[in-house]
């Protein structure tokens, strides 16, 4: 499997069906979380008319979080703002991306973990043919209209960040041949994947994103990565390995620091928003047989980055950067599994300490059933 | 009763029932965590030996948390490091107290939402052998809470450690809901009829009761719930006039708790008496009587409070005191009981807006209608 390991997986399965103590907890849980994706709607891009410049309504669209009018160009291109999101800005086509994968994940997992009595699979399927397969519905596998700007461009590379939440769709498609589901929804779709990871691998958009310096090139590499262990693709895997490595080089400091993260105007924020991403990318890799957690990639590290985060976990006051939106920055799922997989004493230390502090009001802490993207071993 | 309505207890107890959805969740924590504490042994105080100068086995004992030795006068009296717990003072009768207060209202939360009366039969227990049972029975006071070495026996502000009464006298009510009378809850009305003439008489309760800051607040809170559960209606009257009072001194004009900012955790100081302010608004309001919305004299109100602090969960790299321990401050059923109860909007807003600021972070906010807070909140 490519965010998991099938035995954990299946033993995890057994206990949940098995429902002693705090497993019929957790079952409890993912049976709410499955019986409310399956009573959400199927919303497809073509629910939603966009201004994308194509005017074809099959075209995901979507407009620039931080992107405002000028108020000394009212009619000229809008402005950068970082970090202030603008409520205006078009996100019904993110919006319902998200939850077509976010719905299908639930409820194959479901299904998987509880069997399938209540036609959660079939409900996947449902949402998955609307979505991506219909041709009244589908929406085209691209993003070239994604994170445009008001009077400066129709689309930019940094639209792909919105992709992410595909690691839930790939992570159902896999579930999927676990359960032995074979269908046209879920060739057509893992298909409709394939021209996706064709058109990231190949278009001016998509290269601009894969080289963009940042969490935006992380996490491109994570869902390539992803993309590539779905598809079979190994020379393609080989390569986005190749390019995380250097994004562990070139992205962190010898501290632990997320230098180009920290600068930003919620720089706590986007720390662990990276930091998530390379444990993302982590995770794939070493289901894959590659252990980037215990990687010394020129001094730096995961350790020293899960480190470096965790004083900030431990002590929000002294966070010395800005984070104007006042969250206070957090990164569960990449702590939890840090400290099953760092195998320094420092660096395991310091993940364990990181979701301890976050015992005190979250009982479902060592819940493998979390908003999760992958599964520990 | 006391901390909620039947209706919100039936209610509640309907869709727990029922199954669905988070209520399943709930139902399914709810009978994990009554299981578990059904099979552990009942540990009482006088399971542990300990310093109280009395000798007698049956006296709750502890030191207070901020007191260290002296560098300067290693076998004298202890000095104060506000913030700072010492990990070797004397705690297990501390630890034992709530572990039965909590195990207590766990098992009659289970046991009425469940209909399971063995969880009720199990707190009945519990009960008997912690505040009845004469040989392993606690004595009805605090005279030796948070003694200092070198320095006093035990002091006043130890009755803090009180407050996990209110899971146990939550318990009884429910008790009662059910209809459930026998020697053990014979036992322990008197326990807290007892406990509450100490409270109300002896030197160390009324040294607490007039101490101001947190202590006073949660003290009231106490007496009035015990004056709730034992039907004494004039001393119920006189606490929450005496609530009053307490909080308009304690507040600025703007909404701060000025007695709280000055610690050197201020922030979940200032979260920890909004807390017990909610929880007496609350139980107020359960016998008819809106503190909510009282003005406590020149504009000084539980909105005043709930605007103040509002901002600060929303953002918490703002708070402009001291918080050395680093922890960001808290109070999500104090806020989710405002953003009900408040009438003025520019308070209810505010209320709701700390809550929203919560769920960034905390995705299990609201998970569950059963959580380990003071009260139980019943909109």
């Amino acid at each position: 499997m490519i965010y998991a390991n099938e035995m954990t997986m299946q033993k995890i399965r057994d206990s949940l069906r098995a429902g002693k103590g705090m497993d019929a907890v957790h079952a409890a849980w993912l049976r709410w979380r499955a019986d409310e994706a399956k009573a959400a709607p199927s919303l497809c891009v073509t629910d939603y008319p966009s201004p994308a410049a194509s005017g074809d309504p099959h075209d995901y669209f979507s407009e620039g979080p931080y992107w405002w009018p000028d108020p000394k160009n009212p009619d000229g291109p809008y402005i950068r703002r970082d970090g202030e999101t603008n409520p205006e800005r078009y996100d019904l086509h993110p919006k319902a991306l998200g939850a077509v994968c976010r719905d299908s994940f639930y409820l194959l997992l479901a299904a998987y973990h509880l069997g399938d009595k209540c036609g959660w699979a079939e409900r996947a399927m449902e949402r998955m043919h609307a979505f991506f397969l219909d041709p009244a519905t589908k929406m085209n596998p691209n993003m070239n209209h994604g994170q445009a700007i008001r009077n400066l461009t129709p689309g930019r590379c940094f639209g792909i960040i919105e992709a992410v939440c595909m690691h839930n769709l790939i992570f159902a498609l896999d579930l999927c041949t676990q359960l032995g589901i074979e269908n046209d929804t879920v060739t057509g779709t893992k298909a409709w994947l394939a021209e996706f990871n064709h058109w990231l691998r190949t278009s001016p958009i998509g290269i601009g994103e894969r080289d963009s310096h940042n969490n935006h090139s992380m996490w491109y590499t994570s869902l390539v990565m992803a993309l590539a262990r779905l598809l079979g693709h190994d020379d393609e895997f080989a390569e986005d390995c190749g390019r995380f490595e250097n994004h562990m080089r070139r992205q962190l400091d010898e501290e632990g620091k997320f230098i180009d993260e920290a600068k930003r105007t919620n720089g706590f924020g986007y720390c662990c928003y990276n930091l998530s991403a390379a444990a993302t990318a982590c995770e794939i890799a070493h289901f894959a047989g590659r252990d980037y957690w215990n990687t010394d990639f020129d001094g730096r590290s995961m350790s020293k980055a899960v480190i470096w985060l965790r004083q900030y976990f431990a002590n929000p006051y002294k966070w010395p950067y800005q984070q104007i939106n006042g969250a206070v920055g957090d990164a569960p799922m990449a702590m939890a599994a840090a400290a099953v997989r760092l195998t320094d004493e420092a660096g395991q230390n310091a993940a364990k300490a990181a979701l301890r502090s976050r015992a005190a009001y979250n009982p479902y802490r060592d819940s493998i059933l979390g908003p999760t993207l992958f599964h520990l071993d | 009763m006391i901390y909620t309505t039947p209706a919100a207890m039936r209610s509640i107890a309907a869709s727990i029932r029922a199954g669905k959805g988070r209520a399943g969740m709930s139902a399914a924590y709810l009978r994990w965590k009554a299981e578990e504490v059904s099979a552990r042994p009942t540990e009482c105080l006088t399971d542990f030996v300990s310093p109280a100068v009395s000798g007698d086995p049956h006296d709750f004992f502890s030191e207070g948390p901020y007191w260290w030795p002296d560098p300067k006068n290693p076998g004298g009296p202890y000095i104060r490091r506000d913030g700072e717990f010492n990990p070797d003072r004397f705690e297990e009768h501390y630890r034992v107290l709530h572990v039965i207060c909590e195990d207590t209202l766990t098992l009659m939360l289970a046991a009425y939402h469940l209909d399971e009366r063995k969880y009720a039969d199990a707190a009945l227990s519990k009960l008997h052998a912690f505040f009845v049972d004469e040989k392993t029975r606690m004595n009805p006071h605090f005279e030796y809470g948070q003694a200092i070495r070198g320095v006093c026996s035990g002091r006043y502000i130890g009755i803090i450690d009180a407050k996990c009464l209110h899971r146990v006298i939550f318990a009884l009510d429910i008790l009662r809901e059910m209809a459930i009378e026998n020697e053990t809850t014979a036992g322990m009305r008197q326990w807290i009829a007892d406990m509450y003439n100490w409270l109300r008489t002896s030197k160390h309760g009324i040294g607490e009761k007039n101490h101001g800051n947190n202590h006073s607040t949660w003290y009231i809170a106490l007496t009035i719930a015990m004056a709730r559960f034992l039907g004494d209606e004039e001393g119920f009257a006189a606490d929450c006039a005496f609530f009053c009072t307490l909080t308009e001194k304690q507040l600025s004009p703007d909404g701060a708790f000025t007695d709280e900012t000055t610690r050197t955790n201020a922030f979940t100081y200032c979260c920890f008496n909004i807390i017990g302010a909610a929880l007496i608004c609350e139980m107020a309001h359960c016998a008819g009587v809106d503190l909510w919305n009282r003005d406590f004299g020149g504009g000084k109100s539980m909105s005043a409070v709930i605007r103040w602090i509002a901002p600060y969960f929303a953002n918490p790299y703002s708070w402009p005191y001291k918080q050395i321990n680093g922890a960001v401050g808290d109070a999500p059923m104090a806020m989710l009981a405002a953003s009900v109860r408040l009438q003025d909007e520019a308070g209810r807003a505010a209320a709701k807006a700390a809550l929203d600021a919560r769920s960034a972070y905390d995705p299990w906010r609201n998970m569950m209608p059963i959580g380990s807070t003071e009260f139980y909140f019943a909109p």
